[in-house]
């Protein structure tokens, strides 16, 4: 179903849902936050919106520290919220984190309890290669609403029952679909997707993996965590006990596999010593293993690991050296 | 072609070809208009990725832990040079293990003073000396060098580098008449307002990526503290107490040893203010001890070093000396 | 979203029944569990080989091999004291309660190996698991062929599980070679790396498995003697450790190229390993 929202009309429909709902925006270019009127729209975040079922700290149980006390598990977030302006590849790295987390309770909770409202980009950011991973910003995927701008109007795609209910707040009236038919086609004829993912999946593992170019691309690496933590397809994490006072809590909170930490055993003994090892592992991961297990990179063509990378390491000279190995 | 960039690649041929090294880095075209990337040449048909850059806003010197038991050759503005000096002074590298191939340095642009000039930028040229072009998406615009310096660049004391066992010719910046201004502005605040500036603008923003930490050419323990288990010493999450101890630790961790290339701040995917901590200290052992670092492979360390004239106005001593107590 | 059976990370509260130092150095200990919940405790069934995470509240958890066989009463683990989390479990006095999760991972495929013989190959403390595998195995002895097992130490303070040993050693229907690094006073058994007393023993690979646990040095000079013996890659079991954080196949941090440890082992065949990167 198809509906046209004004662009005036924006503001007005986020309030109204902001009465019914908790409801999150992108409030600057650092990320998103509770909607207080500040709206960022230009273009995606720097932090995604992976941290909505993902977030920087999330207390699994909690315990007086002291011997012999029984930890109580902690209750997940079950208050419904609205994210507005998730760009689809955020989205899209939603479903795919989800093939590995959907058994998890604490996903599980926060992603009953999330509506998601996506919103196309005007235009290709400047690092941005959505479609070469196989996205189709228009598709809705993972999204309740997906909205298009399109000229002095939104073009608006009920994806979810979810969806149609929050649409219902606003003023936006069907119609529209031809326009947003048509967009979507002009992108895909425009922005195909990368030939490089089927000779990635064609490509021995081993091959890949003991190809002489790791060394060359993993120099500069400064192997810290800014791809990892800004990247919507991450999700590996850290387990903390943290104890304050007579308060004990086990926190889960992001890891990025860039740390020498990460495979370090308690013997000292680490598995993936050599900064290098740990490069190739993080880019093995995504396009290699997850791709062979799951049948899709794990990654979205966001781009941020390419503006943001302090060592201006860019994804497509590793993809390009993986796939023509 | 910046005929700077011919210099460098010029030397770096002689430099490989008489053996001075095995490797040289330095830096070479990166992926957008307004980045560069570190990079190592290995032989003299590589010398041509080399570049002198715009841009170059990590400090190769980070790299050398890699190219351990290798002879090294590092082109060195003076950040660079004073990098490689301070892990001389500390025992991490050996002087006669690294060539410094110096360039008299007429700063860095920031990366992101550029891009936000437009919507897309599809260009840079860079003069060097007074202008940069920059043509974006929606046209061009000549800005004035100066605007678009990177900050610690126009905070600069040591733009031409004080060792060296070559030097380039070319024209550095001259160095800066007030490099504690920002640091100053800061100063100037209450308690309060400076603790608030603190939670807002660094801890309230790190992600915990350690890209500072780990572009820092000073930053080698073989475990940071962060690292630690046992005992922990820091909390790993985004809790502002753990954060904050974090960058306090860090920044004095540097105190009397960092050189100021502004690494940190350009590392930070977060656009944290960084050296503003560092500088601050920097700022503090001028003034306290008459002392900069990464000056002289062979000077004592600031921090390792008595002299019974140093300053004791830390102390409590003093205070109780004011009180008339001792 | 499809709704997936739930995995999640919530230790069980169990019971330190009984606490063993097994080795000289009283770096190794055995924690004898009872988990609190009755019914879970009924419940708790488990292959020789998996593992589970042991929990302190306020220092984190961290995977340790089922030392118990399936069959008895308590769940047994002997722990390595070397990290933080086991630092703190080898302080905590017998009636203290500790954090369980598991069984995880997949455990040694034992209803494969019926019909053949068995040779269970050990170094150090890392016997734990095979300890499980011995019991499960001569519990159903006549399921199995010739069941042999080589267990070394540095020396004979190290050996775990003595009084075991001692009753096993007696039995007929198994062979149980113990090896020590070098000569000691008072020991009148094998004296020889792993590898050597494996050579001279030269079991034979026709119809036969062999687990190997041990340090990675023992493993790597073991292996070629397996190969001499006529095992096959495909009959050679070894049990991987990493580091990790889930034991279920989220964290990630297990992973040996595209196999996650906690998932997809610890137990994997020679055959297996050869094809992944070697990280671990």
């Amino acid at each position: 179903m198809y509906y046209i929202l004004k662009r005036e009309d924006l503001r007005p429909w986020l309030e109204a849902i902001n009465r019914e709902y908790t409801l999150f925006v992108p409030r600057t270019r650092d990320g998103f936050g509770p909607y207080e009127g500040e709206l960022y729209l230009e273009g995606k975040t720097r932090l995604s919106a992976k941290e909505f079922f993902l977030p920087w700290r999330e207390p699994l149980l909690v315990y007086e520290a002291r011997p012999g006390a029984l930890p109580k598990v902690v209750e997940g977030p079950v208050e419904k919220r609205v994210v507005f302006g998730v760009r689809p590849c955020d989205a899209r790295g939603v479903i795919l984190i989800e093939k590995v987390f959907s058994p998890d309770p604490f996903w599980q909770k926060r992603r009953e309890a999330t509506s998601l409202i996506g919103l196309v980009c005007e235009e290709p950011g400047t690092e941005c290669f959505c479609w070469a991973m196989g996205v189709n910003p228009f598709s809705g995927e993972g999204l309740d609403l997906v909205l298009v701008p399109h000229e002095e109007v939104y073009l608006v795609k009920v994806i979810t029952e979810a969806g149609k209910k929050l649409l219902s707040l606003s003023r936006a009236e069907e119609g529209g679909e031809e326009a947003f038919l048509s967009r979507e086609k002009e992108f895909k004829a425009k922005f195909p997707v990368s030939p490089a993912l089927e000779k990635l999946r064609e490509k021995d593992l081993m091959t890949i993996y003991e190809a002489p170019f790791w060394e060359e691309l993993a120099l500069p690496c400064l192997n810290c965590g800014a791809c990892t933590f800004l990247c919507p397809t991450c999700y590996c994490f850290d387990v903390q006990d943290e104890v304050v006072g007579s308060e004990g809590v086990r926190v889960r909170l992001p890891e990025a596999c860039m740390f020498e930490l990460y495979s370090r055993h308690a013997s000292g003994h680490n598995p993936r010593r050599s900064p290098m090892a740990r490069f190739r592992n993080r880019f093995m991961h995504k396009f290699k293993y997850f791709l062979d297990e799951y049948g899709e990179p794990l990654c979205v063509g966001c781009g941020r690991c390419n503006e943001e990378c302090p060592a201006n390491i860019n994804l497509w000279d590793i993809v390009r050296a993986m796939s023509e190995v | 072609m910046s005929t700077l960039t011919e210099k460098i690649r010029e030397a770096v041929q002689k430099v490989l070809a008489e053996g001075l090294a095995e490797v040289v880095l330095g830096y070479t075209q990166g992926s957008l208009p307004y980045r560069n990337r570190v990079t190592a040449v290995n032989t003299p048909e590589e010398t041509s990725k080399l570049i002198w850059p715009s841009f170059g806003v990590l400090n190769p010197a980070n790299v050398l832990h890699k190219l351990k038991g290798k002879k090294v050759a590092l082109i060195s503005p003076g950040c660079v040079s004073r990098a490689v000096v301070v892990l001389c002074q500390e025992g991490q590298v050996k002087r006669d293990e690294v060539y410094l191939l110096g360039v008299p340095c007429p700063g860095m642009l920031d990366p992101s003073k550029v891009r936000d000039l437009g919507k897309k930028i599809l260009r840079v040229e860079d003069d060097f000396k007074e202008k940069v072009l920059v043509v974006t998406s929606e046209g061009e615009k000549i800005v004035a060098r100066e605007e678009l310096l990177r900050q610690n660049c126009l905070e600069c004391r040591h733009p031409t580098p004080p060792v060296y066992d070559e030097l380039l010719e070319g024209e550095a910046r001259k160095p800066s008449p007030s490099p504690y201004q920002k640091v100053e502005e800061i100063e100037a605040r209450e308690v309060s307002a400076r603790w608030q500036w603190f939670q807002e603008a660094v801890v309230s923003r790190c992600i915990r990526c350690y890209a500072c930490r780990n572009a820092c050419p000073l930053c080698y323990c073989p475990t940071c503290f962060v690292d630690d288990s046992r005992p922990q010493w820091v909390g790993k999450t985004r809790d502002p107490v753990d954060t904050a101890l974090y960058h306090l630790v860090r920044a004095y961790h540097l105190a009397g040893r960092c050189v100021d290339c502004g690494s940190c701040e350009a590392a930070c995917p977060m656009d944290i203010p960084l050296r503003l901590l560092t500088k601050k200290l920097e700022k503090e052992a001028l003034s306290a001890f008459s002392f900069e670092s990464g000056l002289d492979p062979e000077a004592p360390l600031l921090l390792t070093t008595f002299r019974e004239e140093d300053p004791e106005d830390f102390m409590i001593t003093q205070e109780l000396k004011a009180l008339g107590k001792i | 979203m499809v709704a997936a059976p739930k995995k999640d990370m919530i230790p069980l509260p169990a019971k330190i029944e009984k606490v063993v130092v097994e080795t000289d150095d009283g770096l190794l200990k055995s924690f004898y569990l009872r988990l609190l919940d009755e019914e879970a405790q009924r419940e708790f069934k488990h292959t020789p080989g998996q593992f589970a995470m042991l929990s302190v509240a306020g220092k984190g958890e961290c995977p340790i091999g089922i030392a118990s066989a399936p069959s008895e009463e308590l769940i047994m683990f002997t722990v390595f004291r070397t990290g933080l989390v086991t630092d703190a479990l080898h302080r905590l006095p017998e009636g203290a309660i500790i954090g369980l999760r598991g069984p995880l991972g997949n455990g040694y495929p034992l209803e494969k190996f019926r019909g053949k013989n068995v040779v269970l190959i050990a170094g150090g403390f890392a016997v734990t698991t095979l300890r499980a595998t011995l019991v499960y195995l001569l519990e159903h002895r006549e399921d199995y062929g010739e069941i042999t097992m080589i267990y070394g130490a540095r020396n004979p303070g190290l050996l775990l599980y003595k009084e075991e040993l001692a009753a096993w050693r007696k039995r007929e229907d198994m062979k149980l070679y113990l090896t020590i690094d070098r000569e000691a006073p008072g020991w009148d058994g094998l004296v020889g790396f792993v590898p050597q007393i494996t050579e001279q023993v030269a079991p034979s690979g026709e119809n036969a498995v062999a687990l190997v646990c041990g340090p990675p040095i023992m493993i790597k000079f073991t292996l070629p003697v397996l190969e001499k013996c006529g095992f096959g890659p495909e009959q050679v079991y070894l049990s991987l450790e990493n580091r990790m954080r889930c034991g279920i196949g989220l964290c990630h941090h297990c992973n040996v190229g595209p196999f996650l440890v906690c998932r997809d082992g610890p137990v994997i065949t020679l055959a297996a390993l050869k094809r992944l990167p070697p990280e671990y």
